[in-house]
């Protein structure tokens, strides 16, 4: 019994220092190892060359930061893989906030598959310095930023303060069937309104073919509304509104309800086996971001068109207005404000999005001007695509909007949770507006911003 | 003709006797819930019908096919490639990294909480009443919760990245104390364990010799219930290591960001297909299933100890 005993009081001693040593730790997390050196516009750590760097990317940039790590034998490179941000599990984000608890581990570089990142990461939180170094203020040349195509940089720059660059763009082009525009005797659309107008006189003559999908929830928003330069989802310092009242957002609801109303815009997902087996060779033209190309049109699981057969134009705008369009996606890189090798850190940045490796490991429209005509060169000389492909990729990466915003929710789940069932359940998307524009406001409140 | 077989056979024919003279309202209510029954065990089993069919089929077959028609072994054998294939064989890493994990978890476990639950359970101390409450309310805590707090002390202590700062958390099964206790308060008679003493056996002897023995069914339930459940966890090692290091829970989800239904807006060049995932997803239970089939003499008996005693 005795035993016993002292085995208790033991277990309570060693229970009591356990809670006191937590309670120390606690107490010195908040501790900053960074000084005032702000020759970068933050304060940095220490420096130290020889310093190993810690890289997060998802698996598909894998190959590229490892070939970084064998270009530099004399650099520490350790390549660690992760989810890459991917939509919704924010990731990124809850790794960041425990590291910033605890003081320390920060990895040196990470790959978002996200554009949103800089409205969190660019921001001091709860006493913390901003995980995302500032580039454009002593850290990358800025000759390098510039080669970037114009407007890439905009959703990771506040304030004039750069803290991200981009890997990829994916604007939205006009896809068109050459073979059934011949066989109808229809011209592309290059406005909404010759959309619009190509829509109902498809309905008329050619039911079952189709002008596109409204069914998954980035077409909705980035494709049709952004693209429409309609001010639904807008950030500005730390105030987001949404109007869905504007002439832009009115003319866009109207049009994808008219078109969803005569059956050529339809509500499957373009992923779903409802969309393969039903719309497949009978996509007239669509509206969609450049990475339909490998996702759906070559892809032999999906779509799978042969060679020639579909052309790529550019992208729709309003008649006489200003030419731009929307944008579905694209990877940004951030590097560490707490790294302790900046050097190595501005190295890899450019290494991966302005080098030849970044055009031998491209997946996607390159956001790096220089590298993008090379992969559009490249793209064209296979042929698969009609039309000016490369023209309209260039015309289209050039001219994404920038009203659009960035702030830390997505603009999608509004969408997936009101309107998707709206249209499921056979209602116009002009019986939802006001409570899709609630969600958002509802959303932006949630997450500390004003939401007028 | 056997005793056995004749009272097999009488029990029949009483059976159905029995269900001769039943009327309408009887049958109705049988009929009901042999209807519920077969709902339900549909309701379940379909799903698990078709992730079973999923990796013997294409892409394009999974979507355009008969949920429940049967691919080829070419397929699968093709998609077992590929997911070997993927990132170089990571998903066996991971499977590794899960065992190394669970089974580190396991040992520490039974070590802690058998001689802690026999001690609850058959010996009289100070503050063993508040050591049992205490029991019983941390186990109401969700492990989730617990996360930052032991993230934080693992951050202090120099363990995070390390396989430590997973084992060691894994290892607090407070649940495992409290069967064990559950077990040994109900199987054990302390007669037995004195009769043991009054021999000339120390403490450690009548536990070792007396008491394990007789514990190997609790012994086997709380080493399962530990394993599945670290083995299932996902939060705390995403917390707690990065990269080659993530269980294969984790690693799952890594993969499910490549399936570009999932993730479209991302330009990948490495892709998961839906077959190749319901691959990962049987293989990763698999493990856990095998030592249940090896080990389900243990649980059972386990799970049913005490529920005789009168």
């Amino acid at each position: 019994m005795t035993t016993i005993h002292s085995m208790a009081k033991r277990r309570t001693g060693v229970l009591l220092a356990a809670t006191g040593m937590s309670a120390l730790v606690l107490a010195g997390c908040s501790d900053s190892a960074e000084s005032e050196d702000t020759a970068f516009g933050f304060p940095a750590a220490e420096q130290d060359a020889e310093s190993p760097i810690t890289v997060w990317v998802d698996a598909s940039r894998e190959g590229i930061a490892q070939a970084f790590a064998d270009d530099n034998p004399d650099l520490t490179v350790n390549v660690e893989t992760y989810d890459g941000n991917a939509g919704g599990s924010d990731t990124f984000r809850t790794k960041i906030a425990s590291f910033d608890q605890s003081g320390e581990g920060w990895p040196d570089v990470v790959f978002s598959s996200q554009t949103n990142d800089t409205s969190w990461a660019g921001t001091e939180l709860n006493g913390n310095q901003a995980y995302a170094a500032v580039l454009n203020e002593g850290l990358m040349d800025q000759e390098y930023l510039d080669g970037f195509t114009e407007g890439a940089l905009d959703p990771m720059t506040v304030d004039g303060k750069v803290y991200g660059v981009r890997n990829d763009l994916a604007p939205v082009v006009t896809y068109y069937d050459q073979t059934l525009m011949d066989e109808f005797g229809y011209e592309v659309p290059t406005t909404w309104e010759e959309y619009l107008e190509l829509g109902e006189r498809l309905a008329e003559e050619h039911p079952g073919y189709i002008l596109g999908s409204v069914g998954d929830s980035f077409v909705g928003t980035f494709v049709y509304y952004f693209g429409a330069q309609a001010p639904i989802f807008q950030v500005e310092g730390n105030t987001f509104t949404s109007d869905f009242s504007d002439d832009y957002s009115v003319r866009m609801t109207e049009l994808i309800d008219t078109l969803v109303d005569n059956g050529t815009l339809v509500d499957e997902s373009v992923f779903s086996a409802e969309f393969l087996e039903q719309y497949a060779g009978k996509i007239v033209a669509m509206p969609g971001p450049a990475w339909y190309t490998g996702a759906l049109f070559e892809n032999p699981d999906s779509l799978a068109y042969e060679a020639g057969t579909l052309g790529v134009a550019n992208p729709l705008y309003w008649e006489g207005d200003d030419e731009v369009t929307g944008n579905v996606g694209g990877g940004v890189w951030y590097g560490s404000s707490h790294s302790t090798n900046l050097d190595a850190v501005a190295s890899f940045l450019e290494y991966v999005t302005a080098s030849d490796a970044a055009l031998e490991y491209a997946g996607g429209l390159p956001a790096y001007q220089s590298v993008a005509d090379s992969w559009l060169e490249t793209q064209s000389e296979s042929g698969f695509y009609g039309g000016d492909f490369a023209g309209a990729m260039t015309k289209a990466a050039g001219s994404i909007w920038s009203g659009w915003g960035y702030p830390s929710f997505s603009a999608e789940t509004a969408y997936a949770n009101i309107v998707v069932p709206a249209l499921a359940a056979g209602e116009p998307v002009s019986s939802v507006t006001d409570a899709w524009q609630e969600e958002y406001l509802n959303q932006a409140q949630v997450q500390g911003y004003d939401a007028p | 003709m056997t005793a056995t077989d004749t009272a097999v056979r009488s029990a029949r024919a009483n059976g159905w006797a029995r269900a001769k003279q039943l009327g309408p309202r009887e049958w109705l209510t049988r009929i009901f819930f042999l209807a519920v029954a077969i709902f339900f065990a549909l309701f379940f089993l379909v799903p698990i019908a078709w992730l079973l069919l999923a990796p013997t089929k294409t892409q394009r077959e999974l979507l355009l096919e008969d949920p429940f028609s049967v691919g080829t072994w070419d397929t699968l054998v093709a998609n077992f490639e590929s997911l070997s294939a993927y990132q170089n064989g990571i998903i066996w890493e991971s499977i590794g990294n899960s065992a190394l994990y669970a089974g580190g978890a396991l040992i520490i476990t039974l070590v802690a909480s058998i001689p802690a639950g026999y001690a609850l359970a058959l010996i009289d101390f100070k503050g063993r009443a508040l050591l049992l409450t205490t029991t019983l309310v941390v186990m109401l805590i969700p492990n989730t919760a617990l996360v930052l707090p032991v993230f934080l002390e693992m951050s202090a202590l120099g363990l995070v990245g390390t396989a430590w700062s997973v084992i060691l958390p894994f290892s607090f099964f407070p649940f495992g104390v409290y069967l064990t206790y559950i077990y040994f308060s109900t199987t054990v008679s302390k007669d037995l364990l004195n009769a043991a003493r009054i021999d000339g056996a120390g403490e450690f002897k009548v536990f070792w010799l007396v008491a394990m023995p007789l514990a190997k069914p609790v012994i086997a339930l709380v080493g399962f219930f530990s394993l599945v459940q670290n083995w299932n966890n996902y939060f705390l090692p995403f917390f707690m290591v990065n990269g080659r290091d993530y269980p294969v829970q984790v690693r799952i989800t890594e993969m499910l960001a490549n399936v570009p239904a999932f993730n479209p807006t991302s330009s990948s060049s490495v892709v998961v297909e839906f077959p190749v995932l319901a691959l990962a997803t049987l293989l990763s239970v698999t493990p856990v299933l095998l030592v249940f089939l090896f080990s389900q003499r243990f649980l059972v008996s386990g799970m049913t100890a005490g529920g005789l005693k009168g």
